[in-house]
């Protein structure tokens, strides 16, 4: 199977080489058998590359040593499960499943490109193709998944342990799939400017483009932080890794831009910001994938390293400096037809939204990119930790959240002093209610009491909108309250779909106070029988347990645990140890409840010894609720329904 | 049978690439005009309807409001224009 892997592999290279050449000549002389042929070989990569695809998981059910990847990333032990994770546990083939779902996500925003975008259409068909052919030569000539052995061995090195985690089954894939994902709008963006229209022309695509995959990095992006919450064993949910920064990154540029193209819907404003917003957020999602291939930073996460990062950096460089060129070009073309009326608008809201995002962007790549400036010119790496991130970024995600209230409560142009007061009226009272029982409850820290009473702020407001909403819509069409809401809901999908997602970063932003300003952490030191307390929990280390598998090593403490006096269960915290790795993976014990978390992890056991850290995080378990609501937000903000036709319709008078 | 499979794919794929070549389609991608127009009228009621309930919630000024609608009118009655012209 090795070879029709790599032989597909060079097919569709072929295809997407076919594909981008065909359909900018096809544009240009405006033949539509050469377009249409073009499209065809688009679609055809998807086809080719998902049975290079499955030859790999063939390659790895049949445990086809022969293959190098194999042999590196699989054993005869490896679970069958753990097969999907195996496909994308090393550098080449984590680089074929981006391939393979960039050529699924492309045939399908050429299939389903709207109406207006089809004029760019051949240019974004072009761009697409671009990107995948990158991908397929840089892994038929520096990282093929399909290179064979000489001597095949008899069975394979395993899997890195730190991969044999439920979370691995969809952090991964999710996280690649949003990064490479971002090409899709920016592809549809340049063409656009290639294609030289007004600026409107891809607004439907890449709103709709945007926000999936904004969905699928949030996902990806939520994933890993339980993943490494559960295996990594710190007791915390984002170290700032230059890893975890590097998903991050286009992460920031992409919710602004996904906010932004609403204004440009709404009030046909903000054409150039939102393709530079779109250009930012592929830099990025590019520069993620150059840490990822060989980024100069260590990280815990760097399971595709190679010694290729550089091949991507200049691909990161090309695609800039082409990018800004047509951007350059383009830019009087995509002059606003309106402007700010009011600084108290919500376009002005949404801007300054746009302008908070990009400052944590900025601030976040400044950090991880000055152990290397330090290196550069004063010979000395300076590393940036936790304070440097929390201290910078923590005021400008409260500034959003507080942002996320007041938006939604502007008007779009102006309003006058009297209507802003009657809208506000109700959240500030609550929010000061919350303010005032904080501080009674004895909360004396000014970080979370801003954080509570603001979270508290943007529920009022977006309840006020549903309450007040349902009330309107049930009163005037005799519709009884449930009924009412959901028609409500259902009326204006993406507003309302979006309040659910803000509704789910309250949740989120309510989980990480509660956890940065409220956790505890203690060492013990415990023999067996012994007992350690911490907050209301108590520990008794009742005994040892070592198991070995046919892969490792598992050592476990068995743990009784109480709280307030009253026995909870028992904790088996410990790490299993990879002799073939010489890895350890750990595994900590985890009681979670709406309230807080219990974090135990164990270490250094000896004869009847061993090291406890018992951490106590409040709120944590909000933090993975959050997730469902913003993929229900998203999902709602998607559904079908009638276009917003303001532009067509423009374009339909000009006609 | 590796090179065989390949040699199908192969095929296939030169055969769906170099059709459009050789049989262009009548009937291009061309959407109907009046599928387009009663779309257009049909989102326009949409738009309307939610700019009511924008002004009932008080997002909106009552000249904007009326400005708005008014716009709103002036495109319906263009594409019902349009839509009588087809």
């Amino acid at each position: 199977m090795g070879n029709l892997g790599f032989m597909t592999l060079m097919l569709a290279g072929v295809l997407a080489f076919y594909g981008m050449i065909t359909s900018v000549i096809g544009a240009k002389i405006n033949s539509e058998g050469l377009t249409r042929s073009a499209t065809n070989a688009s679609y055809l990569t998807s086809f080719i590359l998902s049975i290079s695809t499955l030859c790999l998981i063939y390659a790895f059910t049949t445990h086809d040593f022969s293959l190098n990847y194999v042999a590196s990333h699989s054993s005869l032990n490896l679970d069958p499960k753990l097969t999907w994770v195996a496909l994308y546990a090393g550098n080449e083939g984590s680089l074929l499943f981006i391939a393979w779902i960039f050529s699924v996500l492309a045939t399908i925003a050429i299939w389903k490109c709207p109406i207006l975008a089809k004029p760019g259409l051949p240019y974004t068909t072009a761009t697409l193709m671009f990107i995948l052919l990158f991908y397929i030569v840089v892994m038929s000539t520096m990282a093929n998944p399909f290179e064979k052995l000489d001597i095949p061995p008899i069975d394979g090195r395993g899997m890195n342990p730190l991969l044999t985690h439920p979370g691995m089954f969809l952090h991964p894939p999710m996280l690649m799939t949003g990064l490479i994902g971002v090409g899709i709008p920016f592809s549809f963006g340049i063409g656009q400017l290639i294609s030289g229209e007004q600026g409107n022309e891809w607004l439907i695509a890449a709103r709709y483009w945007g926000l999936i995959i904004w969905c699928i990095l949030t996902i990806g992006l939520m994933l890993g932080s339980w993943w490494a919450y559960t295996i990594l064993g710190w007791g915390g949910y984002w170290g700032w890794d230059p890893v975890e920064n590097a998903g991050l990154l286009p992460w920031l540029p992409l919710t602004a831009f996904v906010h932004s193209i609403i204004v440009q819907q709404r009030r046909n404003m903000f054409k150039s910001w939102n393709i530079a917003l779109i250009i930012f957020a592929w830099g990025f999602a590019m520069y993620g994938m150059f840490m990822n291939r060989g980024g100069p930073v260590p990280s815990v996460h760097s399971f595709g390293q190679s010694t290729m990062g550089w091949i991507f950096l200049l691909f990161l460089g090309f695609n800039l400096i082409v990018a800004l060129i047509l951007f350059y070009i383009n830019h009087k073309k995509l002059k606003d037809n309106s402007q700010i009326d009011s600084f108290l608008s919500r376009e002005a809201s949404f801007l300054v939204n746009n302008l908070l995002f990009l400052l944590i962007a900025f601030v976040t790549l400044w950090g991880v990119l000055y152990p290397l400036i330090s290196d550069i010119f004063k010979g000395v790496v300076v590393t940036v930790g936790q304070p440097y991130y929390n201290t910078l970024t923590g005021p400008i995600f409260l500034c959003l959240v507080v942002l996320m209230g007041i938006g939604p409560l502007m008007p779009w142009r102006s309003l006058n002093n009297k209507r802003i007061m009657k809208r506000f009226i109700t959240p500030i009272i609550i929010s000061t209610v919350t303010l005032i029982i904080c501080i009674i409850l004895g909360i004396n820290k000014i970080a979370p009491l801003i954080s509570f009473s603001t979270c508290t702020f943007v529920l009022t407001g977006i309840l006020r909108e549903w309450i007040t909403g349902t009330r309107l819509r049930s009163k005037r069409n005799n519709e009884i309250l449930p009924i009412a809401f959901i028609k409500l809901l259902l009326s204006n999908k993406p507003r309302y779909g979006g309040y659910i997602a803000h509704f789910g970063v309250v949740i989120l932003a309510f989980s990480v106070t509660g956890s940065s300003f409220f956790s505890l952490q203690q060492d013990f030191s415990l023999s067996l029988g012994q007992e350690a307390e911490l907050g209301n929990y108590k520990i008794q280390y009742i005994a040892i347990e070592n198991i070995t598998n046919a892969d490792n090593v598992e050592t476990k403490a068995i743990v009784n645990l109480y709280k307030n006096g009253s026995f909870l269960g028992i904790l088996k915290p410990g790490y299993v140890f990879y002799p073939s790795f010489n890895m350890a993976s750990v595994r900590a014990g985890i009681i979670s409840s709406p309230v807080e978390d219990f974090y135990l992890i164990a270490s250094e056991f000896r004869e009847n010894q061993a090291m406890f850290r018992i951490h106590i995080n409040p709120l944590v378990f909000w933090m993975w609720i959050s997730g469902p609501i913003f993929i229900l937000g998203t999902v709602l903000a998607l559904l079908p329904g009638k276009p917003k036709y303001s532009i067509e319709i423009e374009q339909l008078e000009k006609r | 049978m590796e090179y065989l499979i390949i040699g199908m794919l192969s095929i296939l794929s030169l055969l769906i690439t170099i059709r459009p070549l050789t049989h262009l389609p009548k009937e291009l991608d061309r959407t109907d005009p009046n599928k387009n127009l009663f779309n257009a009228r049909s989102a326009i009621y949409q738009e309307m309807e939610l700019l009511r309930l924008d002004y009932e919630l008080g997002l909106l000024e009552t000249g904007q409001y009326q400005k708005q609608i008014h716009q709103y009118r002036i495109q319906l009655a263009s594409i019902l224009i349009a839509e009588g012209n087809t």
